[in-house]
C-alpha cells in the first residue's frame, strides 16, 4: 500500500509534466524538447527566490509556472514560430523542431549549472514548505503527497474538460487537423498555439517546483531523464491525449515501483521500459488514441 | 451595402502565373460563378483573396477597406468565409463542434444557439447528425456542413470553391438549392465551378476564366448562348480543335 502511494506521487509528477509536452505536440505538433529544461528552469526560480527574498509557498508556486509559461512563449516566438515561417511542410518543422529545441535545452541547462554555482543539486529553502506526514495505520502520507496527486488527478480534469468544451479548446482540436482551413474559420493560429505554449510551460513549471519540494533538490539535469520518461508515457498512452498521458504516466510510475520493490534498482529503466515496448509492440498508437479521422 | 472588389489581381505560385489581372466585383445578394476549365485559376484566384495565396499584384477591396494582403484570419473577421475545395471538415470533431468552429468569430451563446438552429432548419439532416464526427457523413451532407459552418460565422460574403465536386447528381441539385438560399439571405456569393451546368442554374452573373485571365463576362442569359461557354464545359482542347479547322 505504501508503494501504491509512492507510485501514486511519482506518477502524478510525470503526469503533470508530460501533459504539456503532449498539448504541444498533440495539437501544434510541437515536440519541445526543452520542456525538461523549462522544468528545471522553475525550479531554479524556485530556488532563486527562496534564498534571496524567503517568498512563501503559494507565491513561490505562481512564480515557477508563471516564469516557466513565460519562457516556453519566448523559446515559440524565438525559434519554433520562425521554423513555421520557413518549412516546406509539417514533418520539416516537427524534424527542424525537435533538433533546435535540443539546443535550446542545452543553452538552458548550462545556463542552469552556472546559475546555481555549479552546485550539483538546488532545491528551495527548507522554510517554504513543511512537510507534514500522516499516519493511516502503517501507511505514511504526507501533505506534500496530497497536494500532488489532487493537483496532478485536478489539472488532467481541468485540462481535458477544456479541449473538449472551452472555444479555445475546440479551436485547438481544429487547429491540430487541419490549420490553414482552422485560420479560414477566423481563428489567429499564432495567439491560439500562444495560449497553448503557455499552458504547457506553465504545468512543467508547476512539476518542477513540486518535484523539487517533494525531493528536497533537484539538479541541473533532472529534466533529461523526465524528457525520457514522459516522451515513453505520452507514446505509450496516444500523443495527444490527455486521458493517455494519465494513464501513461501512472503505468510507468506503477512499473518503476515495482520493479524497485522486487529488485536491486539497477534494472528499473530497463524493465519500465521494456514494458512500454511491449505495449506499443501490441497497441501501436497508444492505449488512448487522441481522436483520429475515420474518413475524409 | 459592401462588395467585394478585385482590380488587376495576379496570384503567381512559383514561377507559374496562375491568375493574371483579374477584375471583378461581388455585392451582395448576388451569385457570381466563375467558370473555367481544370487549371483555369480558379481556385488560385479564391486563395488570393482569402489570403491564403500572396498576390502577385492588383488589390482586393471589401467596402471600404482594402485586404489586400490580410492574413486568412483577419480576412474572416472581417465577414468573407471560403467553403474550401473537398469540403474540409473538421472529420475528428462533431458535426454540433464543426458548426461551433465556424461561430468562432461570434462569442454570444445565445446568438450561436440561434444560429445553429437555423442552419439545421435549413439542412435537417445536420440536426440528426449533431453527435456524430463529421468525417463519418457522405460526400453531400460534409459539403452541406461545410456551408453551415460558414452561414455560422454570419458572413456578408461566402465564397465556394466547388461545393458540387465528387457528388452525385441528384445531389448537386440540393446542394446548389442550398447555394440560391444562401443568397437569399443577403448573403453574396462567389462560386467557383468546373460544372458549368450546375452553376448557370442557380448564378446571377458569371465570368469565365481560361488560364488565369478572363475571357467572358455577362448575365447568365447572356453567357448561356455564348460559343465559349463550350469551352467552360467541354474545356479548351475542344475549342483548340474548332480553331484548327479552317
Amino acid at each position: 500500500m505504501q508503494q501504491v502511494i509512492n507510485a501514486l506521487t511519482l506518477g502524478s509528477i510525470y503526469l503533470l509534466f508530460s501533459l504539456g509536452l503532449t498539448l504541444a505536440w498533440g495539437t501544434l505538433k510541437v515536440l519541445n524538447l526543452a520542456h525538461g529544461a523549462v522544468f528545471v528552469f522553475a525550479s531554479l526560480i524556485g530556488f532563486l527566490v527562496t534564498h534571496k527574498f524567503g517568498l512563501s509557498f503559494p507565491l513561490v508556486v505562481g512564480l515557477g509556472m508563471l516564469g516557466a509559461g513565460l519562457l516556453t512563449l519566448l523559446i515559440d516566438a524565438i525559434v519554433f514560430k520562425r521554423i513555421r515561417q520557413i518549412s516546406r511542410d509539417e514533418r520539416q518543422a516537427e524534424l527542424l523542431m525537435l533538433a533546435a529545441s535540443l539546443g535550446v535545452a542545452a543553452i538552458l541547462a548550462s545556463v542552469t549549472r552556472n546559475l546555481t554555482l555549479e552546485s550539483h543539486n538546488f532545491g528551495l529553502t527548507p522554510q517554504t514548505f513543511t512537510t507534514i506526514p500522516y499516519f493511516f495505520g502503517p501507511i505514511r502520507v504526507t501533505n506534500m503527497q496530497f497536494m500532488i496527486v489532487f493537483l496532478g488527478v485536478g489539472l488532467v480534469v481541468a485540462l481535458a474538460l477544456w479541449i473538449r468544451y472551452s472555444r479555445a479548446g475546440r479551436a485547438l482540436r481544429a487547429l491540430a487537423y487541419d490549420p490553414a482551413t482552422c485560420g479560414l474559420m477566423g481563428v489567429n493560429p499564432t495567439s491560439l498555439s500562444a495560449i497553448a505554449m503557455f499552458i504547457a510551460g506553465a504545468m512543467a513549471g508547476l512539476a518542477g517546483i513540486l518535484l523539487t519540494v517533494y525531493l528536497g533538490a533537484i539538479g541541473p539535469e533532472a529534466g533529461d531523464s523526465l524528457m525520457l520518461k514522459a516522451f515513453s508515457i505520452i507514446v505509450l498512452g496516444g500523443v495527444g491525449s490527455v486521458w493517455g498521458a494519465l494513464v501513461g504516466a501512472m503505468f510507468l510510475a506503477a512499473a518503476e515501483s515495482i520493479v524497485l520493490n522486487f529488485t536491486a534498482g539497477g534494472y528499473v529503466d530497463a524493465i519500465a521500459f521494456g514494458m512500454i515496448i511491449l505495449v506499443l509492440l501490441i497497441r501501436p498508437r497508444g492505449i488512448i488514441p487522441a481522436e483520429k479521422a475515420d474518413r475524409v | 451595402m459592401s462588395a467585394l472588389v478585385l482590380s488587376k489581381v495576379t496570384v503567381r505560385y512559383g514561377g507559374i502565373v496562375a491568375v493574371r489581372n483579374v477584375d471583378l466585383e461581388v455585392g451582395d445578394n448576388e451569385i457570381l460563378a466563375v467558370l473555367g476549365a481544370n487549371g483555369a485559376g480558379k481556385s488560385s484566384l479564391l486563395k488570393g483573396v482569402v489570403g491564403l495565396a500572396k498576390l502577385g499584384s492588383g488589390t482586393v477591396k471589401w467596402g471600404d477597406h482594402d485586404i489586400t494582403g490580410s492574413a486568412p484570419y483577419q480576412i474572416a473577421r472581417r465577414g468573407i468565409v471560403l467553403v474550401p475545395e473537398g469540403r474540409r471538415v473538421f472529420a475528428p470533431l462533431t458535426v454540433e463542434e464543426n458548426l461551433l468552429i465556424g461561430a468562432y468569430t461570434q462569442k454570444s451563446k445565445t446568438w450561436q444557439k440561434s444560429r445553429i438552429s437555423h442552419v439545421f432548419s435549413m439542412f435537417p439532416v445536420l440536426a440528426e447528425r449533431r453527435a456524430k464526427s463529421a468525417g463519418l457523413l457522405s460526400g453531400g451532407e460534409q459539403q452541406m456542413l461545410a456551408f453551415g459552418r460558414a452561414l455560422m460565422a454570419n458572413p456578408k460574403l461566402i465564397l465556394m470553391d466547388e461545393p458540387s465536386m465528387g457528388l452525385a447528381p441528384v445531389i448537386i441539385d440540393s446542394i446548389m438549392q442550398s447555394v440560391a438560399a444562401i443568397a437569399k439571405e443577403g448573403i453574396g456569393v462567389l462560386m467557383v465551378e468546373q460544372n458549368a451546368a450546375a452553376a448557370l442554374e442557380v448564378a446571377h452573373r458569371v465570368v469565365i476564366l481560361d488560364r488565369g485571365e478572363i475571357i467572358l463576362r455577362g448575365s447568365v442569359d447572356e453567357v448561356r448562348s455564348h460559343p465559349l461557354v463550350l469551352e467552360a464545359f467541354l474545356g479548351k482542347a475542344a475549342v483548340d480543335r474548332e480553331k484548327h479547322i479552317p
